[in-house]
């Protein structure tokens, strides 16, 4: 089994904008690397054809996304909460250190993981509705009503009661 | 993009992480692990033994290395509950049903039953939300439900009466017993199309009335700083914070982990090690669901691994019972001679172990 050509170009270049993202959706750091590893594993042997296809950031995603729906219906209800972890390889500790990090992260979980993966891919990811759709495989209006719940959520989130703008308050923006 | 969108766009580009990536090599690993269980699952000698060829023909980094199977000295593994090469699956903690909402139905607290003061302030974003208090102070239960009606004057300044809905939301009410307390929000804003430019600045209004649903009013002075009024004064409803849930006991928390490891073992090669886990306590443990594992060494090329503990043959720890799990990792080629630190942690809280192993040199020929 060799690894595929170009592969460790785009792992290199494009696996820390998936960490980033898959925190969001999974709050867990150990899961994050989970889930892009897993998604990456999947896209390894199919990589040629996935290249082909001149989009591979956003086939790795669809997997990324695929998995995380699976993952969450398989009943993982629960965070893994280890009050101590084995050592980490020694590294900066990139996740660290943000203030809104956990009221965030509550709000997230509060939302159900499709509406979730919405938010992350519309909102983080910078996708359009049509492209969000694309990677989560409905249709653009179940984005739009699914994207609408989750602000209408996250609005109401106690967590982050008093982070929205000013234009939130009065006109329900 | 409206404000909202605009502002979860900041919220979630500043709450993840500044960095964080995967290597190819722990990709590699998880394509071996995934065909291995494919493997596995034909079930056939001859699978097994195409797995090992597999698995000797994948290098971690620099091409094919049989020696990843080669394994030095390892612990007595009498007794021991094999080692599986499985994914651990999701941690499940144990979960409590919510608590009933609390009781509402007291008699309607009145003015002379309350002594109420200045809580709490919070806002953002041009929301301010100062708190009022209202201790019971009289000998029985009561309760401060709903929405009051408020003014807030000012010599010389028109009133303003509270418009009930604040932008921030607030937990339920409760019964109040005589020294418990209610809250209430008082908000104020600075962005309204009365300011469309914001800037606060307004004159302020120093003194609130409240009358209460039961009767009777409440009248307060802020002194210090006053209220802001121009974008009015929007009430939350009355509440009370809601009380911490109990975190729910994990029994899988009570157990004890410790490790046996053999004095040395060579870079390159897999570490044979066991896991002890301990039962201290007086009533069986049970292992369903099954946990999972992670272990850990800080070598060069970091190792890092999580698996699914072998449950089936065990089921349960016994009360004061310790039950061996045979582990392996494998030992990176480049790790340097010397004190090699492993940590192991079940998927509980707490369930953790650390060990030290001596690294032993690679010999210098290269081993095919």
């Amino acid at each position: 089994m060799h690894e595929p050509e170009g592969f460790r170009e785009f792992v290199g270049a494009r696996s820390g904008a998936l960490v980033r993202s898959a925190w969001l959706l999974t709050g867990d750091e150990a899961e994050a690397e989970d889930l892009v590893q897993t998604a990456l594993a999947k896209t390894w042997s199919r990589w040629s054809g996935v290249v082909r296809q001149d989009a591979p950031e956003a086939y790795v995603r669809r997997v990324m996304l695929s998995t995380f729906l699976t993952w969450r219906r398989r009943r993982w209800r629960g965070e893994l909460s280890v009050a101590a972890v084995p050592e980490r390889p020694d590294r900066r500790d990139a996740f660290a250190g943000v203030d809104l990090r956990p009221s965030v992260q509550a709000a997230l979980r509060g939302l159900p993981p499709r509406q979730r993966a919405v938010i992350v891919l519309r909102f983080f990811d910078d996708l359009t509705e049509a492209q969000t759709a694309d990677v989560l495989g409905c249709s653009v209006g179940t984005v739009k009503s699914q994207s609408a719940k989750a602000l209408a959520k996250l609005r109401e989130c106690q967590r982050l009661r008093g982070t929205w703008d000013e234009e939130v308050g009065r006109d329900g923006g | 993009m409206t404000g909202v969108e605009k502002r979860l766009t900041e919220l979630l580009h500043s709450a993840a992480p500044a960095s964080g990536a995967v290597s190819v090599e722990d990709v590699a690993r998880r394509v071996r692990h995934r065909r291995t269980v494919r493997w596995s699952v034909a079930g056939s000698a001859a699978t097994v033994a195409a797995v090992a060829v597999a698995v000797s023909l994948i290098g971690a980094s620099g091409g094919g290395q049989s020696s990843r199977l080669a394994t030095g000295p390892s612990v007595d593994l009498t007794g021991a509950v094999p080692w599986i090469d499985a994914p651990a699956q999701p941690y499940r903690p144990p979960t409590v049903s919510p608590p009933a909402p609390p009781a509402t139905d007291a008699r309607p607290c009145t003015a002379d039953d309350v002594a109420a003061s200045f809580a709490g302030r919070d806002g953002a974003g041009g929301h301010l939300i100062i708190d009022v208090r209202f201790r019971n102070t009289s000998q029985s239960t009561c309760v401060l439900n709903g929405y009051p009606h408020v003014t807030a004057t000012e010599p010389g300044l028109p009133d303003v009466t509270g418009t009930n809905g604040s932008f921030f939301p607030s937990a339920g009410t409760a019964n109040m017993t005589p020294g418990q307390d209610t809250f209430l929000g008082l908000e104020t804003d600075t962005y309204c199309t009365a300011r469309p430019g914001g800037g606060g600045g307004g004159p302020p209004y120093h003194h609130i009335d409240i009358v209460l649903p039961g009767g009777g009013t409440v009248s307060l002075d802020r002194h210090a700083d006053g209220f802001d009024v121009t974008c009015g004064l929007h009430l939350t409803k009355f509440f009370v914070p809601p009380p911490e849930q109990p975190q729910p006991h994990d029994p899988l928390s009570d157990l004890q982990a410790s490790l046996e490891t053999p004095p040395s073992v060579s870079a390159g090669s897999t570490l044979i090690y066991v896991a002890d886990l301990s039962n201290p306590t007086d009533q069986p443990i049970s292992l369903d669901p099954c946990p999972g594992y992670i272990e850990s060494a800080s070598a060069p090329t970091p190792v890092k691994e999580s698996y699914a503990l072998n449950c089936a043959p065990v089921g349960a720890i016994a009360a004061t019972r310790t039950i061996r799990f045979e582990m392996r990792m494998h030992i990176p080629a480049n790790t340097p001679a010397g004190p090699l630190t492993i940590h192991w942690a079940l998927h509980a809280p707490s369930v953790t172990a650390s060990a030290t192993v001596n690294v032993a040199a690679t010999p210098t020929s290269a081993q095919s």
